[in-house]
């Protein structure tokens, strides 16, 4: 069973300090929901988690089954089977998708995936996600709309297989209908191989995806740690408590 | 003869080199006549316009011109050799043409000399210098003093559908002077490789236009594919007949120095142009291109699309000019130069230019850009396992991919973008900064 575990991490952006010491631990199978008002450090901490280049983490611990994530390169993190499916996922022109995602899977997965096999999945996995086969023909999220986007990145999710995935705000700019959809994706995957944290604002996604753990983060740490019913009591009294409490 | 070099240039080493390729005298006239120009026109220096950003000091013409062949090319060129069957193929090298294989393609590949007195005279009288005249100093000495020419013809209604490969190749110390003269009949297609192969301490003066005939098209590939000591300078011009279409890529790679024009003349109504290019300029590699969409007929329609990349102390300049003629309506015109900065030290300017003469124009635009390699963009990739060296890979392909997915000759695509990869060096590239672009 692989555990993510994040002790006391702290980092900073030009010079600024963004995480301020955040506790959190993850295991393959559980789901939990990480909220918090804008700027409370939330993609930070997932940005921090998967290696981005603009936060430098100052202090504390990212393990996954206590081997060090936090000197390793990007890719190597993916390798060991973490992911991120990003709140702004990054356009890239020129690079068409099929060619990116056959790359990733075949290097992910550590074989060489048949070209059939490749495609029936990812043809199977896109009509869950209600993508159109146009998709194929082009690039990685140029042109994209915001909920085409997040759509494209659980379908990555879906292909790579990864233990721990970090979804961060996968819900923000979809419809309901989409939001629905999506959920369904995600609920698909889940199961004793992964695990999931979910960054939102809204408690709406969580009625779909049911998480086991919800935290509150605020200003750089978790404030305050839950089951669902953290997330409806959220949605009630907003973040102020946490803040007067904290 | 004795070899003359470039600076010392004179008439009678003309007269002499033409009676050494025994030419007929109507040839020997023009090159006299281009001789005159030549002798008028100033050498270039760093305060003429079209010098600015490249040192003509960097040509050394005092190099004597070498007029006599070395062994045949061990190997064909990455371009050729991935370009499977050939429909004909010949070498330019310093005595003339040799290794001449046209089978049963139709086409007609002549040393140009030779031309000149056969039965395809009329073709190269009628041609010669009509797309690259004694418009300049580098131009009229190419047409005075071409020390070997290839005249490629495709007859009225053929069709080739394998490429026709030119091997230009140089081995010999010294200045070398090569012309190529492309010529198509009406109704008549194929595409023509023209790859640069060999190295040695070289001056290269080329000059290499195209007639393309009414509703024909001849797509082009010039490769420099030469080593790090040619210095080059080369004028390469399409003249396109009405409903004509004209396709050349440059894919500027090897060599020292090189200072190309690559120009289309669309001199019939409804004549199209495609002038594209790839460029690796690699440390100690200075390139420049400039570019012109000559638009001389209604209804003509061209754009310009080069892309390079940079690494190491070099230097990629792309002057783009597109001129609409008054006479010349309803024409649309794109031109377009983008430049990645892989490492410290790298310098490219895009400069697009527009003379438009006339009112009714369709469509007239132009774009430039110089950038580096988007952090963020490789963060994605990484962050789903490709490994920083597929990842960056991915990426510079990626930024060519305009141009390469505008290409469906065989095998070139795949050999320009070898070539790149094996010249990326991972070590020293340098990102854009994420904090600026979050
Ligand atoms: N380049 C930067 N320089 C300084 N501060 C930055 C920079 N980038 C982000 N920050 C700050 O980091 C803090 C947390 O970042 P961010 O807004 O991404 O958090 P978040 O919890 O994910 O918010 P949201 O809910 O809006 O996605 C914010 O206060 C933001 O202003
Ligand atoms: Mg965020």
């Amino acid at each position: 069973m692989a555990e993510l575990k994040i002790e006391g991490l702290t980092a900073e952006i030009e010079g600024t300090q963004i995480l301020k010491g955040v506790d959190l631990t993850i295991r393959q199978g559980e789901t939990h929901a990480l909220m918090g008002p804008n700027g409370s450090g939330k993609s930070p901490l997932s940005s921090a988690i998967m290696g981005h280049p603009a936060y430098e983490v100052t202090g504390g611990s990212v393990t996954l089954d206590g081997e060090d994530v936090l000197d390793k390169d990007p890719d190597e993190r993916a390798a060991l089977g973490l992911f991120l499916a990003m709140q702004y996922p990054t356009e890239i022109p020129g690079v068409s998708l099929t060619n990116f995602l056959r790359t990733a899977v075949n290097t992910l997965r550590g074989e060489e995936l048949p070209v059939r096999q490749f495609m029936s999945e990812l043809r199977e996995h896109m009509s869950d996600l209600g993508m159109d086969e146009k998709f194929l023909q082009r690039n990685v999220n140029e042109g994209f709309s915001g909920g085409e986007k997040k759509r494209f990145e659980i379908l990555q999710m879906a292909m790579i297989q990864p233990r721990i995935a970090v979804l961060d705000e996968t819900d923000s700019g979809l419809d309901v209908d989409a939001l629905r959809v999506v959920s369904a994706g995600v609920n698909k995957l889940r199961g004793p191989d992964l695990g999931v944290l979910l960054i939102t604002h809204y408690s709406r996604i969580l009625n779909y995806v049911e998480p086991d753990h919800v935290h509150v983060m605020l200003d750089g740490r978790i404030a305050q740690s839950g089951g669902k019913e953290l997330a409806d009591d959220l949605e009630e009294s907003g973040y102020e408590q946490f803040r007067v409490s904290a | 003869m004795t070899p003359f070099t470039p600076k010392e240039l004179t008439e009678q080493d003309v007269l002499a080199l033409s009676a050494a390729r025994e030419e007929p005298d109507w040839l020997r006239d023009r090159r006299q006549e281009a001789f005159k120009a030549f002798a008028d026109f100033a050498w270039p220096h760093r305060k003429m316009e079209a010098w600015r950003m490249t040192d003509p000091r960097r040509f050394d013409l005092e190099r004597p011109v070498a007029l006599a062949d070395g062994p045949s090319p061990s190997a064909p060129s990455s371009i050729v050799a991935a370009a499977g069957e050939l429909a004909a193929s010949a070498t330019l090298s310093d005595a003339g043409l040799r290794d001449v294989e046209v089978g049963e393609s139709g086409v007609e590949i002549l040393d140009l000399s030779q031309a000149s007195q056969g039965p395809r005279a009329d073709v190269v009288k009628e041609s010669l210098g009509a797309a690259v005249g004694a418009e300049g100093k580098f131009e009229a000495l190419n047409l005075a003093a071409f020390t070997a020419g290839a005249l490629v013809h495709l007859p009225a209604e053929l069709i080739v559908d394998r490429p026709i490969s030119l091997t230009v190749h140089v081995d010999a110390e010294g200045t070398h002077i090569p012309r190529i003269l492309i010529t198509t009949g009406h109704h008549a297609r194929g595409s023509v490789y023209v790859t640069f192969t060999g190295d040695a301490d070289a001056t290269v003066i080329e000059a290499l236009e195209v007639v393309v005939g009414d509703e024909a098209r001849i797509d082009l590939v010039t490769a420099q594919q030469w080593g790090d000591r040619v210095d080059q300078i080369a004028t390469r011009r399409g003249t396109v007949q009405r409903d004509a279409s004209y396709r050349p890529l440059d894919a500027q790679l090897g060599g020292k120095t090189s200072y190309i024009r690559p120009d289309v003349h669309l001199a019939g109504q409804g004549a199209d142009g495609e002038l594209l290019g790839v460029s690796f300029a690699d440390a100690g590699q200075h390139f420049e291109t400039r570019s012109e969409l000559r638009h001389d007929a209604s209804n003509s329609h061209a754009e310009a699309l080069y892309k390079g990349t940079l690494q190491g102390e070099s230097r990629s300049v792309w002057y783009g000019n597109i001129r609409i003629e008054p006479h010349a309506k309803q024409c649309t015109s794109e031109e377009t130069g983008r430049y990645l900065i892989l490492t410290d030290h790298a310098r490219a300017d895009p400069l697009p230019f527009l003379e438009i003469l006339t009112s009714d124009v369709q469509g007239c635009g132009h774009h430039s850009s110089v950038g580096q390699i988007d952090e963020l963009q490789l963060f994605y990739l990484l962050s789903r396992g490709i490994p920083r060296r597929a990842a960056l890979r991915m990426l510079i392909f990626g930024f060519f991919s305009e141009v390469t997915e505008r290409i469906d000759l065989p095998g070139v695509t795949e050999a320009v973008l070898g070539e790149v990869a094996d010249s990326i060096d991972e070590e020293a590239i340098v990102l854009s900064d994420p904090r600026r672009t979050h």
